[in-house]
This record gives C-alpha cells, sequence and structure tokens, in this order.
C-alpha cells in the first residue's frame, strides 16, 4: 500500500488511460418498433386470412365431401344393398336348391318296365344314363331286334334299308344314354351353381350368374343335339316309308314283266 | 458500545495506510464503474422486418397457393362426387324405376301365376271305357307314387304280352319292349309333370321375392332362375332322351317286321322246296 501511494501518479494515470481506452458503453440505438410489430402482424394476418381463410375453404369442402359419401353410402347400404333383401335373397335360393333337390329326385325315377329277358337285358342298358354301357347297346339291340337278313333271305336294296334303319336305331338308344348321362352332369352343375349362389356375396352373385348363363347355353346346346337325334331318327322313317312305295313300285313292275313273259310263253 | 465501535473505526480509518489503501479502493472502484461494460451485438432490424416481409410472401404465394389449389381439388373430387351420386341415384338406380320393377313384378303375378296354372292342369281326358279312362287317369294325374297303377292300367287296357305258346319268342319280344318303351314314357312323362309342378314353384318362390327385391339382391334371383333353367333343360334332354328311344324302338320293330318277312321269305321258299322234293 505504501508503495501504491507512493506511486498514486502513475497509478491514477494508467487508470484514466484504461478508462480512456475502454469502449464507451454502447448507446442505445434507434429502434423501430412500429415496424418490428407491423412485421409481426403481417405475418398474423397472413396465417389469419390466407392459411385460415384456406384451411375453412378445406375443412368446408371436405365437409360437404363426407356428406356426399355418407348420402351414397347411405343409398347403397339402404337402396341398392339393404341387408335385410339380401338375406331373404339367400334364403330364397335355399328355398329353390331344396325344390331343385326334389326335382333330381323325380328324374331319377325307375320307369324300367321290360318283363322278358331280351327286352329287360336291352332296356337296362337304354336307362343306365353310363356312357361306359354304349358298348353294349349293338350286341342287346341284335339279341332282341335280329340281325340283317342275309344275301339269299333279302333283296340288297331291302338288307340295306335294314341295315341302315338298324344302325340309325342303336345310333339313337346310344344317344340316348349320352343325352341322359349329360343331363346328369348338368343336374350336378346347377346344383353346384345353387350351393355357391347360397353362400355368394351381391358383388359375386351376377359371377355365378354368368356361369348359370354359360351352363345354360351349353344346355341348350345339349338340347339341340338331342333334338338332332330326334329329327334324325324321324327322318330314316320317312325314308323307310318312300322306300316301302318305290319297293311296292319295284314289285309291280317285276310282276307286269313276269306275267307278260308268262303270256308270251 | 456502538459509539465505542464507531470511534474504533474512524480511528482505524485515520490511520495513514488505511486512509491510502480507501483512497485506492474508491478509485479503482469508480474507474470499473466509468468502464463500460462490453457492448453486446445487437440484430439487425431490417434484417427482421425482411425476414418477417419474406414469411409473409412464402405464405402468401407458397402455401396460399398450395392451399387455393387443394381446395380446387377437393372442390373437383366433390364435383365428380356430386355426378356419381347423381348417376346412381337417378340413373342407375332410381328409386322411382326400382318401385316401378316391383311393381311390374306383383303385376306380373298377379296377372300371368293363376291364369299359367289353370292352363297348366286343364283337364283334357278324354276315354270313355273304363280301362282306357283308368289308364288316362293314371298317366294323368301329375303323380310319380302309383307307376305299379300305370303298368296294371296299361295292362288292362293293351292286354299282357302273348303267352309263349300263343306268339313266336321274337314276336313276344317285340311286343315286350314296345310295352316298356310306352310305359317307360309314360312314367317318365308323369315324373316330368312332377318336375314342372316343381319348376313353378321355384319360379314362384323367386318372383315372391322379386317383389321385395333390391337392385343388389337380384342377382341372386337371376342366379336362382338362370340355374332352375338349367335344371329345365336337363330335364328337357331326359324327355328327348324318352322320345328318342320310344322312335328308335318303334323304327327298330318296323325294321325286325322286314327282317320277319325276309325270315317269312326264306321259311316259305324252303318249305316249297321241300314240298317239291317229297
Amino acid at each position: 500500500m505504501n508503495w501504491l501511494w507512493q506511486q498514486r501518479s502513475p497509478v491514477i494515470a494508467l487508470l484514466l488511460v484504461v478508462v480512456l481506452l475502454v469502449p464507451q458503453p454502447a448507446r442505445g440505438q434507434f429502434v423501430d418498433w412500429a415496424a418490428v410489430v407491423a412485421a409481426i402482424e403481417a405475418i398474423g394476418s397472413a396465417i389469419n386470412n390466407v392459411i385460415g381463410t384456406g384451411l375453412r375453404a378445406i375443412n368446408s369442402a371436405l365437409g360437404t365431401a363426407n356428406n356426399l359419401l355418407n348420402t351414397i353410402h347411405s343409398f347403397f347400404l339402404n337402396e341398392v344393398y339393404p341387408e335385410q333383401a339380401i338375406t331373404r335373397a339367400h334364403g330364397a335360393v335355399g328355398v329353390v336348391q331344396g325344390i331343385y333337390n326334389t326335382i333330381r329326385g323325380l328324374v331319377n325315377l325307375n320307369v324300367a318296365s321290360a318283363t322278358l329277358a331280351n327286352p329287360r337285358q336291352l332296356e337296362s342298358v337304354l336307362l343306365s344314363r353310363n356312357p361306359a354301357a354304349i358298348g353294349q347297346v349293338g350286341g342287346r339291340f341284335t339279341t332282341l331286334y335280329q340281325p340283317v337278313p342275309t344275301e339269299k333271305d333279302a333283296p340288297p336294296a331291302v338288307r340295306d334299308l335294314i341295315d341302315m334303319t338298324d344302325a340309325t336305331s342303336q345310333a339313337a338308344f346310344k344317344k340316348a344314354i349320352a343325352i341322359d348321362a349329360a343331363a346328369d352332369q348338368l343336374m350336378n352343375a346347377s346344383d353346384q351353381l345353387a350351393g355357391e349362389l347360397a353362400q355368394a356375396a351381391p358383388g359375386t352373385a351376377p359371377m355365378i350368374e354368368a356361369q348359370s348363363a354359360a351352363m345354360l347355353v351349353k344346355a341348350n346346346a345339349l338340347t339341340q343335339s338331342a333334338m338332332a337325334e330326334l329329327f334324325r331318327i324321324r327322318a330314316i322313317d320317312m325314308a323307310n316309308t318312300g322306300a316301302g312305295l318305290k319297293f311296292n313300285a319295284g314289285y309291280a313292275s317285276d310282276t307286269r314283266r313276269n306275267v307278260q313273259d308268262m303270256f308270251k310263253k | 458500545m456502538i459509539s465505542l465501535l464507531w470511534s474504533s473505526l474512524l480511528a482505524f480509518l485515520m490511520v495513514p495506510s488505511v486512509r491510502r489503501a480507501v483512497a485506492v479502493t474508491v478509485v479503482i472502484a469508480l474507474a470499473v464503474m466509468v468502464v463500460a461494460p462490453p457492448a453486446r451485438a445487437q440484430i439487425g432490424i431490417p434484417a427482421v422486418i425482411a425476414a418477417a416481409t419474406a414469411v409473409v410472401k412464402l405464405i402468401n404465394n407458397v402455401i396460399g397457393g398450395l392451399l387455393n389449389a387443394i381446395q380446387g381439388t377437393i372442390g373437383s373430387i366433390n364435383g365428380v362426387l356430386t355426378r356419381f351420386q347423381s348417376l346412381w341415384q337417378d340413373v342407375v338406380y332410381p328409386l322411382r324405376l326400382v318401385n316401378q320393377a316391383r311393381a311390374m313384378v306383383n303385376s306380373m303375378i298377379a296377372q300371368y301365376r293363376g291364369l299359367l296354372t289353370a292352363l297348366l292342369r286343364v283337364n283334357v281326358s278324354s276315354a270313355t271305357l273304363a280301362n282306357p279312362a283308368a289308364l288316362e287317369n293314371a298317366m294323368r294325374n301329375r303323380g310319380t307314387a302309383d307307376f305299379a297303377a300305370v303298368a296294371g292300367a296299361y295292362v288292362q287296357t293293351y292286354r299282357p304280352v302273348p303267352q309263349p305258346t300263343d306268339a313266336h319268342p321274337i314276336e313276344r319280344d317285340l311286343a315286350d319292349i314296345d310295352d316298356a318303351m310306352a310305359l317307360a314314357n309314360l312314367k317318365t312323362v308323369k315324373a316330368s309333370d312332377a318336375v314342372v309342378d316343381q319348376m313353378m314353384t321355384a319360379a314362384n318362390v323367386i318372383e315372391d321375392e322379386g317383389t321385395r327385391m333390391a337392385p343388389g339382391s337380384a342377382a341372386f334371383l337371376a342366379g336362382a332362375g338362370m340355374i332352375a333353367s338349367v335344371k329345365s333343360q336337363a330335364v328337357m334332354q331326359r324327355m328327348i332322351a324318352a322320345a328318342i328311344r320310344q322312335e328308335a324302338a318303334r323304327v327298330a320293330h318296323d325294321n325286325t317286321v322286314r327282317k320277319r318277312n325276309a325270315m317269312f321269305g326264306a321259311q316259305f321258299r324252303t318249305d316249297v322246296q321241300t314240298m317239291f322234293k317229297k
């Protein structure tokens, strides 16, 4: 302390120099608070006017969309696909399926009626609905309806007619077995479709319907095929009638010639 | 006591060395007080305002633009939804036409059901004698539990197959197969009549449901109807198969008569030759 007192002049000078050199306290600068506030207010205003208005408009538009979707949903739920109607339709399909089962029983009733051995053998094959049994038709047919006469027992024209008629009859019998088998297959297919339809959804029911339509087209085609067979056999029957007339004309001609020959002698 | 302490403090401060120390301390304290604290760096206000302006611009131009675009898109979606709703409600499934379709089903039921049922059941029986009347009744009663009665009435009307002593085996076989084909077809037709009744019942079930159907449940009924049609075709094929069998048997029968004629011819030739040999 004594040294400090003795050196007080330099110390004071030093202090003065330090005081002069140290930066003066920063004077308060001029702040335009109004501009800052205005800028902040502008942001707020922009948020409110632009973003707020936009979001409100979006919210309103989404509300409208929501209402529309609810209306459409309600329309589909209550008018187009009401659950009650769908359940009832499922029930109706079930009832119809039960009726189909009855029909299946009816069409498979045994209608065999022959009493003698040969007719029974042929009839059992004809009513078998088994295409694998078609090969047995020929033998049993010939046993019952007799073979084509031999060359010495009938003229060629008659033998041709008989053979053609037998062929058509046999073919028709065979076709009838195939048609019965096809009908069984259609019955199976329709049972399958009915089962599928009973558990279908409203959206898949038209798919089952489409497949049913396809099966119906096939069924119609098979029916046409069966009808064609019926027409064939009727055509042969008609041809036989015509052939009878022709044979009679031939016989008359032969008789006339024979009589003429007889008188010539 | 306090005055004693005060006087002691004054005495102490009067000590020269103490006085110097106090003076130096005061000078330093004054210097420290006079010296300003370092000026803190201050943010530029113009920069703040510029930034705020930029934010406002961003909000106005970018966010505002995007919100306008979103609003426009949602507006378009609403337009589509409105048209969609109008399409379904006014064009595809107009409630008026849905109700009209249901009403049409009701109207068709009233118009046709009874009439068609009556037409199906028109009595066409025409036999006058006992046996034919019995057969006619049995073959037209639409039942399937009386096939034996059909066979019995058939034999009563058309007589049984001749005894072996009364006809050649070929003729007996022919008569039996002819009877069998005819009888089988009469039975098949009875079954078919019963199937027709079942089909009509199925159609009525579908039709009844049609009076309460919704557009979404109609496909089930259409499907059921379509399946019934397949079934009906199958039954139709059975009928045609039976008709084919019958026609084939008839043609085969006629053919057998020709064969028998050939046989008779051969037999006659043999007999004549034998006669002349004798």
